[in-house]
């Protein structure tokens, strides 16, 4: 009976406890409809549609739906959210004379808004998924000379999962590495391709990798004209550099790296 | 009915002079004009209780004049005239027997078989008649009657000047009483100016036009001119402005062909009444070489001429390096979108100069590592290298004094395009409305305090200027144009700036909450032009609009090509047309500057001319007193076909870049141009000689129109007035009314 009882009670805390953590998970993503589709709304009110441009360069973060196999988990487009675009855009003003917003947005490619933006950055994009309607969008974004750049996603896995959704946009368009003497590698800083740049809970751990993704990979597409028009930072996390800027626990000439790419992205972006 | 009341011609009061007493003394006239006055009155007097005051002054006022008249007929007034005495007098008739004379008005007789029974019955009988001696001459020589002017060799070009003063030097020394020239007025000479009309008139002798053929030709269609660079360089696309006219509104299709293949093809609507439009065609240059371009518009079903239908130009194709300089003071969307635009048309070689940080800059496109090494050029053979200018948003403040002058003489000097772009740091809030560039520019800068940059979509339109200026299209046909201008979505941004300078061109203007400002204007400045374009925003319409439309690209490749197009090189060198028809004298002239664009008066020209029979002539052109650095000479080329010409220089020890340009001669081809009658020459030449115009209609009064020449032996002659009958039949109203009014108030 006694045992009986102590089942009950512990099938009852189990219960609650289940039900608290659900809650809890609820209460984390604002927006319920939205968490099950895995995007987050929370930042609407900063959507571009309503604000137009009110500088030359604005640092506007790719809002996009995740994929299956991450259902459940925080919307992986916000990742570094708000932080690493603030220190993206203090870094650029510090480093060069781009004239930049003081904040970042966040845009859909479904928002014609996207035109007005033609630089784009998207993180975590070994968890993304795109429609059909998001990736003609996204081609013709490319297409029409707008710039993106790929974050913050590790391994094989990942990388198929990128690929994946990137060849909707793009079928036969070859992803590349990027030479060392592309433009983009010096056109404002010369800059290293060989050093990985980690996220921060890599970092911690004593390593500058994620999953097998060992080696750094600064990968492209290119244009019919040669020209970069997607850069993808592969097996590393540069998003968690700029984001971590102010962290003594973050290594400082990593993120001095990243923002030495970040200013070469945006120079190369409005140049070429 | 004139000479019935007057008793002569017309032309007889006109030319002649009224010698109004030749009979009695003044004294007796007005003496017995007195008595006769005295009269009047006394009889008035006499009347005056029977007749109301107010008939009583007419029938005195009648009285008065019926005496005046009388009076004037008693001194017998004469008109002297000088009338020609035929006998002793020569008129020449010269027929043009140029080759637009055979062509037919009528689809079926020439017009100078048209003209020849005119001629013959109303000119040159009556003239025989009178007793002249007369002269025929076609443009070929004398003639003995009106047939054989149909088999006099017509000649290619109607050289209509030098016919006449040749015929009128010819009988200087003989009694000339005039020259009647028959011809439809189209003078292909190129020698009809001012002076001409001078030399005419100094012959003394009145030349009579009797004009041939019709003044519209409402079936023909022509191709007046083309406006075409006479080179280019490859895979680019030239606009071609081409001049059409038709007698009748109709649409037609223009062709351009390269050798037989069809290179660019355009409907045209044409007004009608020779009316002249100019379409625009744009022409692919193609490879390097030379392209024989032929215009053709389809010939009308009713056309009789066709040969005007077409006209010819020669490109000469070759690999220049036109280069541009684009310098921003800031990265930023603009000038990647514009270097891209023209970066993938590949007509120009864009060197960039962007300020990435504040002691850095980014040099993009250049020739070697060198170049822009230090920044904006400091040195005229350094700016000068360019042909175009383009500053966007850069701070005035950041160049010296010296590199702002050199900014200026780039364009005045030099002969460049400067493009001034607005921006957060461009035009006024940049700092040059306080330096002599503000001066070259085509639209004032405003002065003041204020930001005049503006960071707000605002919708950008081409004025009317800009529908019409062929450079800067979208579509050869003129609704497609409009379209595509008013399908441009808004710009990113816009820049406030004050009015269009006097002369300039105002293309685009943008509309915003504060009202309507100019966006985009030209001038021509010194030897150079200036552009202002107060945006920093175009490229929102390569984001906003399909990847696959051009807009964007279209309008860039447009606005930079037209900015170097017709920059001057330090050696220039052209022709003064590009077909010669009918014409063997090509005048050539090249222009000769150092490398800082200063003029060179002491280098030696030479020019190898090679014919189609492959015949060579050496010219050595001379210089120009009044253009320091200008060369001319002549070459004489009778053969048809293309004619080579290399311009080759040296200046001092150094020897110059050499210069190759194509012509092309022909003949027998202008005579189909402007065929129809130009009546306006006719009459001028008519009225400037002292002489008058005629139709085939008007023709026989020539013939009175000649007695009284000014030129040629006279005879004078007076010719009594007091008979005319009009007097006779003025006594007679006279008193008959006086005779009337007094029956008819009982007072007779």
């Amino acid at each position: 009976m006694l045992l009986g009882y102590r089942w009950g009670l512990m099938l009852r805390s189990s219960i609650f406890l289940i039900c608290v953590l659900c809650a809890s998970q609820l209460l984390a993503q604002p927006r319920s409809l939205d968490f099950f589709r895995g995007s987050d709304t929370s930042l609407q009110s900063e959507s571009l549609s309503v604000t137009p441009p009110d500088a030359e360069f604005s640092f506007v973060r790719l809002t996009y739906d995740q994929s299956l196999s991450s259902f459940g988990r925080r919307a992986p487009w916000r990742t570094d959210w708000p932080e690493a675009g603030t220190h993206f855009l203090q870094g650029i003003s510090r480093l060069s004379v781009v004239d930049s917003a003081g904040q970042a947005r966040s845009v859909r490619l479904t928002d014609d808004a996207i035109f007005d933006y033609p630089w784009l950055y998207a993180v975590d994009v070994g968890k993304w998924s795109l429609t059909n309607e998001e990736a003609t969008a996204l081609r013709e974004y490319l297409l029409r000379g707008g710039f993106m750049i790929v974050d913050d996603f590790h391994g094989s896995y990942e990388w198929q999962v990128f690929q994946t959704h990137l060849r909707k946009a793009f079928p036969d368009r070859p992803i590349v590495e990027i030479p060392e003497d592309d433009a983009l590698m010096s056109v404002m800083f010369d800059l290293d391709q060989s050093i990985q740049i980690p996220g921060i809970r890599a970092y911690n751990s004593g390593q500058t990798w994620e999953q097998d993704g060992h080696s750094p990979h600064w990968r492209g597409v290119y244009d019919d004209n040669g020209r970069l028009m997607l850069a993808i930072n592969f097996n590393m996390d540069l998003g968690d550099a700029w984001e971590h800027a102010d962290d003594p626990g973050y290594p400082e000439p990593m993120t001095s790296l990243a923002y030495r790419f970040a200013v070469n992205y945006v120079i190369y972006a409005m140049t070429h | 009915m004139f000479e019935f009341l007057f008793k002569y011609p017309r032309n007889y009061f006109l030319e002649g002079e009224l010698i109004p007493q030749t009979w009695g003394q003044p004294a007796w006239i007005v003496g017995i004009l007195l008595v006769g006055v005295a009269l009047i009155v006394f009889s008035a007097l006499r009347s005056r209780d029977d007749l109301h005051p107010a008939r009583l002054m007419s029938v005195a006022a009648l009285q008065l004049v019926t005496l005046c008249i009388s009076l004037a007929m008693l001194m017998q007034p004469v008109l002297e005239i000088e009338e020609l005495r035929p006998q002793d007098n020569k008129i020449i008739v010269l027929v043009d027997t140029s080759r637009s004379m055979a062509l037919s008005d009528n689809g079926e007789t020439s017009r100078l078989q048209s003209i020849l029974p005119t001629l013959d019955l109303d000119i040159l009988q009556p003239l025989q008649e009178s007793g002249y001696s007369l002269e025929l001459q076609s443009f070929d020589g004398s003639v003995e009657n009106v047939e054989q002017l149909l088999s006099a060799e017509a000649q290619d070009r109607s050289l209509i000047t030098n016919q006449l003063t040749t015929a009128l030097r010819g009988a200087s020394n003989q009694a000339l009483a005039g020259l009647i020239l028959v011809s439809d007025g189209a003078d292909n000479s190129n020698e009809l100016d001012e002076l001409w009309y001078s030399q005419l008139q100094s012959f003394g002798v009145p030349v009579h036009a009797l004009g041939v053929g019709r003044e519209v030709m409402t079936e023909d269609l022509e191709i007046s001119a083309v406006n075409l660079p006479d080179s280019a360089i490859p895979d680019a696309n030239l606009r071609a402005e081409v001049t059409l006219q038709s007698g009748i509104a109709r649409q037609s299709t223009l062709k351009v062909y390269d050798g037989e293949r069809i290179i660019a093809s355009q409907i045209v609507d044409l007004p009608g009444d020779g009316q002249k439009i100019k379409a625009s065609v744009s022409i692919p240059t193609g490879d390097i070489g030379v392209r024989h371009l032929r215009f053709a518009l389809d010939p009308g079903a009713d056309e009789y001429n066709t040969q005007n239908n077409e006209l010819r130009h020669s490109l000469t194709v070759a690999q220049t390096q036109p280069r541009v300089l684009y310098v921003e003071g800031e990265p930023r969307w603009e000038y990647k979108f514009i270097r891209r635009a023209i970066e993938d048309a590949g007509f120009v070689h864009l060197h960039g100069l962007v300020q990435t940080s504040t002691n850095k800059s980014y040099r993009q496109g250049i020739d070697s590592p060198e170049q822009l090494e230090n920044g904006f050029p400091t040195t005229r053979n350094e700016l000068f290298n360019y042909q175009g200018l383009i500053i966007g948003s850069q701070q005035a403040a950041v160049l010296t004094q010296d590199q702002i002058s050199l900014i200026k003489d780039f364009v005045d000097v030099r002969g460049g395009s400067l493009l001034m772009l607005g921006g957060l740091s461009g035009l006024s809030d940049g700092g040059w409305q306080n330096t002599v560039v503000a001066d070259i520019l085509p639209l004032q800068l405003l002065q003041g305090d204020t930001d005049t940059f503006v960071r707000q979509q605002a919708t950008a339109y081409a004025t009317a200027a800009a529908l019409r200026t062929p450079w800067l299209r979208f579509s050869d046909d003129d609704i497609e144009n409009q379209d595509s201008w008013s399908l441009l979505p808004d710009i990113a941004d816009y820049q406030l700036v004050g009015e269009a300078r006097p002369g300039a061109t105002v293309l685009m203007e943008v509309q915003h909450s504060q009202g309507t400002t100019p966006l985009l204007a030209y001038q021509r400045y010194g030897r150079g032009k200036t552009y202002v374009l107060a945006s920093g925003g175009t490229w929102r319409w390569q984001m906003q609009m399909a990847s696959e439309d051009q807009s964007h690209e279209i309008f860039w490749q447009s606005l930079v090509q037209e900015m170097i197009s017709e920059v001057p090189q330090s050696i220039d060198f052209q022709t003064d047309t590009n077909w010669y028809m009918d014409n063997s004298r090509i005048e050539v002239s090249a222009s000769i500057r150092d490398p800082d664009f200063e003029p060179s008066g002491n280098a030696e020209v030479r020019v190898r001319v090679v014919d189609s029979a492959g015949q060579i002539q050496n010219i050595e052109l001379t210089p120009v007193a009044a253009e320091p650095g200008t060369y001319r000479g002549t070459a004489l080329v009778d053969n048809e076909g293309l004619v080579q010409l290399d311009m080759s220089a040296t200046l001092g020890e150094t020897e110059l870049d050499p210069v190759r340009l194509f012509a092309e001669r022909s003949n027998g081809r202008m005579e189909y141009f402007n065929t129809a009658q130009n009546s306006g020459f006719l009459k001028r030449l008519a009225s400037v000689s002292g002489g008058s115009y005629f139709t085939p209609e008007t023709a026989s009064g020539i013939l009175d129109e000649m007695r009284f020449s000014n030129s040629g032996i006279t005879e004078r002659d007076w010719l009594a007035l007091w008979s005319i009958p009009i007097a006779f039949i003025l006594l007679l109203i006279l008193k008959v009314s006086e005779w009337m009014l007094r029956r008819r108030w009982g007072r007779l």
